[in-house]
């Protein structure tokens, strides 16, 4: 019993040395924004790898979510002669929780993965150090710029991918199931604001914001060799999903609840 | 501000343990301007790891640290910017950025460090490149330099910026006889150029007898011996002298 409980507070004591960690990096991302001068051409080769670079990615799965959300959604209500409310259903869905969530657990697997394993790789061949040696700061140069670049693409791709989502959902309930085009629109658009908007760009950009954060922290901190960006790569995925599942749930009740954005 | 009579590098009683391993126990050194100091010692004997320390990027558990009269040991990364910039470091495998080319690579510290004059930067890499015999190779990417090759590239990256101090992490390992000595001489070549304070760290004697004003033993983590190059003949220490000879001890296997 007393092993359990070392064991679990060996635990807690971990998670709070990295929220502490995560906490840090934050905060050096802060200054380094405030007091640094950007590397804009760095934002820019950044945002067209992880903006530019992840568009079919996130069409396809945005377009594919849509039309199956669509197709089930469709069977159930129509049997309980509620068709005509399809489209405020995958309207909805995809705006506050499918367009940011699935944009966001896709750039992990893209983005993330590539940003650990990138960052990584520069720790274990000393490209980091020289870095620092030449008083370049890591955070300013490896960080600030994907940071920034995932804060200008992460709203585009979410609204494309809510585009896709919603046109495919039109597609399978107007084409398959013959639904009334003029019906489906106008009950998309009259019960769709533009606080379910927000909403999901909100969601979208504290999920990116994880996922550079995450991702460039287990790239900084690799050791040991090719295995350890190996550790590094898989760990910021499987860190990254639950941090955004988990802060999904939170962040979901709190823009609800404590800074409510739209009536919901 | 020091002045031109102290040393450029002044080591007190520096330790450092990393995981349960004591690295540095008690370096005590000074390093003085314009001298080429070589450090040997056995793999796993803290080379490195001092080498590291004296380029902020290691921070030590106890000791003092002054570069250029000033004190770098707590410094935190930011506040490290400006004695850096002091300080060129050639990494072991030269750590070249993969994905910019060499000439990008040897002009990164100028640009980095705010210079404006691209006519200017390019005629600083141009020198370095020609004084490390890679004046034609500056549109390759790293990945297609042989190994001496990425090394004398990194050696550019360090001088480039006239820096007053270079620091060598083991600049001849892996390399042939005949590149080695190249690399050794490129050393003195440079520290005679631009007087700079050299620091190099190696198992390799021939670097010692080519390069060396003074030489530095390091074993378990402490200084055994610090002297003229010609002395180590002499020495009263069987390490160093089995070392220097190249000999194991029953102990060693």
């Amino acid at each position: 019993m007393g092993k359990f409980f070392r064991y679990l507070g060996q635990l807690l004591f971990e998670f709070w040395a990295y929220l502490g960690a995560l906490t840090t990096l934050v905060r050096e991302i802060g200054v380094s924004l405030i007091r640094y001068p950007i590397r804009w051409r760095l934002v820019g080769q950044q945002i067209v790898s992880i903006g530019f670079g992840s568009q079919l990615v996130v069409i396809v799965t945005g377009a594919f979510t849509g039309a199956v959300f669509a197709a089930q959604v469709y069977m159930k209500f129509n049997a309980l002669g509620l068709s005509s409310s399809v489209g405020t259903l995958v309207s909805l869905a995809m705006c506050r929780e499918l367009g940011p969530v699935l944009t966001a657990v896709m750039l992990t697997g893209r983005v993330g993965a590539g940003m650990a394993a990138e960052i990584g790789t520069m720790q274990v061949t000393e490209q980091v150090d020289a870095l620092r040696v030449m008083a370049v700061h890591p955070v300013d140069y490896l960080v600030t710029p994907r940071m920034i670049a995932m804060i200008i693409s992460v709203p585009l791709l979410i609204a494309e991918s809510i585009t896709f989502g919603i046109g495919a959902a039109y597609v399978i309930v107007v084409r398959l199931y013959r639904i009334e085009p003029s019906f489906y629109e106008r009950q998309l658009v009259a019960h769709t604001e533009m606080g379910d908007i927000i909403f999901g760009m909100t969601k979208g950009l504290v999920f990116g914001m994880l996922i550079v954060l995450i991702s460039c922290h287990q790239g900084l901190n690799v050791r040991g060799g090719s295995q350890g960006v190996g550790r590094a790569t898989n760990a910021s995925v499987v860190l990254s999903s639950l941090a955004i599942l988990i802060v999904n749930f939170f962040l979901t009740i709190a823009l609800n609840y404590i800074w409510p954005i739209s009536k919901g | 501000m020091a002045n031109q009579h102290d040393p450029f590098i002044e080591i007190k009683d520096l330790r450092k343990t990393l995981g349960r391993q004591e690295v540095l126990r008690g370096i005590t050194l000074d390093i003085r301007r314009g001298e080429r100091l070589v450090i040997i010692g056995g793999s796993g004997q803290g080379k490195s790891v001092l080498l590291k320390h004296l380029a902020g990027l290691f921070s030590p558990d106890s000791g003092s640290l002054k570069i250029d009269g000033v004190e770098i040991a707590n410094l935190n990364e930011r506040a490290l910017a400006a004695p850096r910039k002091k300080i060129g470091f050639l990494f072991q495998d030269g750590a070249l950025f993969g994905s910019l080319t060499v000439w990008e690579n040897i002009a990164f510290p100028l640009l980095e460090a705010g210079m404006k004059d691209l006519q200017q930067v390019d005629q600083q890499v141009t020198e370095a490149l020609e004084a490390v015999g890679l004046g034609a190779h500056g549109d390759k990417l790293p990945g297609d330099l042989s190994g001496g090759m990425r090394k004398r590239a990194g050696v550019a990256r360090a001088i480039v910026s006239k820096p007053q101090c270079v620091l060598y992490d083991e600049p001849t390992s892996g390399l042939d006889p005949v590149l080695s000595d190249a690399i050794d001489q490129l050393a003195v070549r440079i520290q005679q150029r631009y007087q700079t304070t050299t620091v190099i760290v190696t198992h390799n004697m021939k670097t010692v007898f080519t390069v060396a004003d003074r030489v530095a033993f390091l074993r378990e983590g402490r200084i055994e011996f610090l002297g003229h190059p010609s002395e180590l003949e002499s020495a009263d220490n069987d390490r160093l002298r089995a070392f220097v000879e190249g000999r194991s001890a029953e102990q060693d296997l």
